[in-house]
């Protein structure tokens, strides 16, 4: 199976190439794609985290996610 | 204030790409801005790219600060001292059929050598069926070389076909 390929534009000239990444990059691509993926992840589980915390923030005060709006106007 | 902008290349990509990077670009504009749209192969609805210049892997030159929305809530995430600017958004496989992530990105004195470079990037990922994002990044590239070249990484899968890629120099005179 071939590696992915990229795709280079030489602005100054216009022309695109796709080349095909060499092992190495492939390696160093997976690397930093994995901190990517991870950040992610941990971007997603705070927002969920968030979503729980202001849920039960609101049902401690017994009041609805509106009625706060409305306290912050 | 700038007030002229100049299309120096634009891309649709024809097949799915790991990577797009542009390099050639004239030093002689005072700013660049790129606009984006992208989707990625991967199977997620929500994927990010991240960005890296002059050809850099590795090190700790980039730091990214973001602030976001989901629908549904606010908050913000950082990323110093790392090896590329993170947390671009675009869709992916599992976001609603044939919608793109958008970014336009705004790079200002990028061929200055006196100081560190800054960009401004905000963003949106689409999705019609659940949760999508807004996103604003104060990001740094802790070089004072000129950017002579600008790579932007799908970090999973590969951008997708009619993913577009358009860079603008920008010159205030």
């Amino acid at each position: 199976m071939p590696n992915p390929t990229r795709i280079e534009i030489n602005c100054e000239t216009g022309v695109e190439s796709i080349i095909e990444l060499t092992d190495a990059e492939v390696a160093e691509m997976q690397a930093m794609a994995k901190q990517a993926e991870k950040d992610r992840k941990a971007l997603e589980a705070q927002v969920k985290a968030d979503a729980t915390a202001k849920a039960a923030l609101l049902e401690k005060l017994g009041i609805t996610a509106e009625e706060a709006a409305l306290l912050l106007k | 204030m700038a007030n002229t902008f100049e299309l120096i290349s634009a891309t649709t990509l024809t097949s799915a790409q790991s990577s797009i990077v542009l390099s050639s670009f004239s030093s002689t504009y005072t700013d660049l801005c790129i606009k984006m749209s992208l989707r990625s192969s991967d199977a997620s609805a929500f994927v990010n790219f991240t960005l890296r210049f002059n050809g850099t892997t590795g090190g700790t030159a980039y730091g990214t600060t973001l602030l976001y929305g989901s629908g549904s809530s606010t908050t913000t995430a950082q990323n110093l001292n790392a090896a590329q600017i993170d947390y671009g958004f675009q869709d992916g496989a599992g976001a609603t059929a044939n919608t793109f992530g958008n970014a336009e990105i705004y790079i200002p004195n990028y061929s200055g050598t006196t100081y560190n470079k800054s960009l401004s990037l905000d963003q949106a990922q689409e999705n019609n069926t659940s949760a999508a994002y807004l996103g604003f990044i104060a990001g740094q590239y802790a070089s004072t070389s000129a950017i002579t070249q600008i790579g932007i990484y799908s970090s999973a899968g590969n951008f997708v076909a009619n993913s577009t890629v358009y860079l603008y120099g920008v010159k205030n005179a």
